[in-house]
């Protein structure tokens, strides 16, 4: 094989490396990157928004006790 | 020759897949921050918005409030007995009070159901980017929207009610007062309904999501930090 073939096909594997190596990076995530700095709230990324962490989430949502809140007023009432 | 010409072919073919490749991920990329971006800033605007609605409504209700307040001394004069004309005084504030204690509540509640909405869009969003059918997400998304948008109208609306009490006689006075009580704790049960449904409708946006196949494994692909920089700016 002449010597020009054997580099050129270095080359071929060289190129193919960097376009498989280039795709592959490609996949990684950048979650930090979707927090705009604007934003108070906390930001939808990474851990936050899998179905497990959105799922904790909404089970943390208090709606509170409406009858309890109402047990000072029910105390006057009855002193009436 | 022949392998020259085969190399050459096979070596642009390389780099230009690896271009495709890497503009097909910036595209997608770019899409899906640019799309949160604009939900960000969406709900952010309503947000102030919002405040500045109920900022107003609570200026006029304190208006209200003092008026009846007005009013309900000289429905009192008819009372005697100076200790029960204190009670109906106090319960009186605490109505008030408490009417402002649970809108302002509830309407926190709704902000946190929104956030949660918003991390369930987010990840609809990136399994969208990769490639999975979201309809059925997206239409659990909308009637989750709409029903935060219902029962914030609610809550905004209830953040203006007062309630007056009106004096009989001083033998009728726990009736009478009870009928304040009363019509309060109706209205506050219909905003926590209103609530409840909101709460409800992002459960089944987030119960939805979950059935998309591997749907936590979906991510956006990152490609060099230009554009991380310009997010965090």
């Amino acid at each position: 094989m002449k010597k020009n073939t054997i580099f050129i096909i270095i080359v071929v594997a060289a190129a193919v490396l960097a376009a498989c190596a280039i795709w592959r990076f490609s996949q990684e995530t950048v979650e930090p990157a979707f927090v705009p700095s604007t934003s108070t709230r906390p930001a939808a990324t990474g851990a936050q928004d899998t179905t497990t962490a959105i799922n904790d989430q909404l089970g943390e949502i208090d709606l509170n006790n409406l009858d309890g809140e109402f047990s000072d007023i029910d105390k006057d009432l009855q002193s009436l | 020759m022949r392998m020259k010409a085969f190399l050459t072919i096979l070596i642009s073919f390389a780099v230009a897949l690896s271009a495709v490749s890497v503009s097909a991920q910036t595209t997608a990329r770019e899409q899906f921050i640019q799309k949160r971006q604009e939900a960000e800033q969406m709900i952010q605007q309503k947000r102030l918005e919002l405040k500045s609605a109920i900022e107003a409504k609570r200026v006029e209700t304190r208006d209200k409030i003092k008026a009846k307040r007005e009013e309900l001394k000289v429905q009192l004069q008819k009372i005697k007995d100076e200790r029960k004309k204190q009670i109906v005084e106090r319960v009186d504030a605490r109505i008030d009070a408490l009417n402002e204690r649970m809108t302002g509540h509830y309407l926190k509640v709704l902000e946190q159901i929104e956030d949660v909405l918003g991390r369930v869009s987010s990840r609809a969003d990136k399994a969208a980017v990769a490639g999975a059918d979201v309809t059925a997400v997206r239409e659990a998304i909308a009637k989750a929207q709409t029903a935060i948008a219902s029962a914030r109208a609610t809550a905004t609306a209830q953040a203006g009610k007062t309630y007056q009490i009106t004096v009989t006689g001083e033998n009728n006075l726990r009736a009478d007062v009870g009928q304040a009580r009363q019509a309060l704790h109706a209205d506050l049960v219909s905003v926590r309904e209103a609530v409840k449904a909101a709460h409800m409708a992002v459960r089944d946006a987030a119960v939805s999501l979950a059935k998309i196949p591997k749907v936590n494994e979906a991510e956006v692909p990152a490609n060099g930090q230009s554009a991380t920089t310009t997010q965090s700016q």
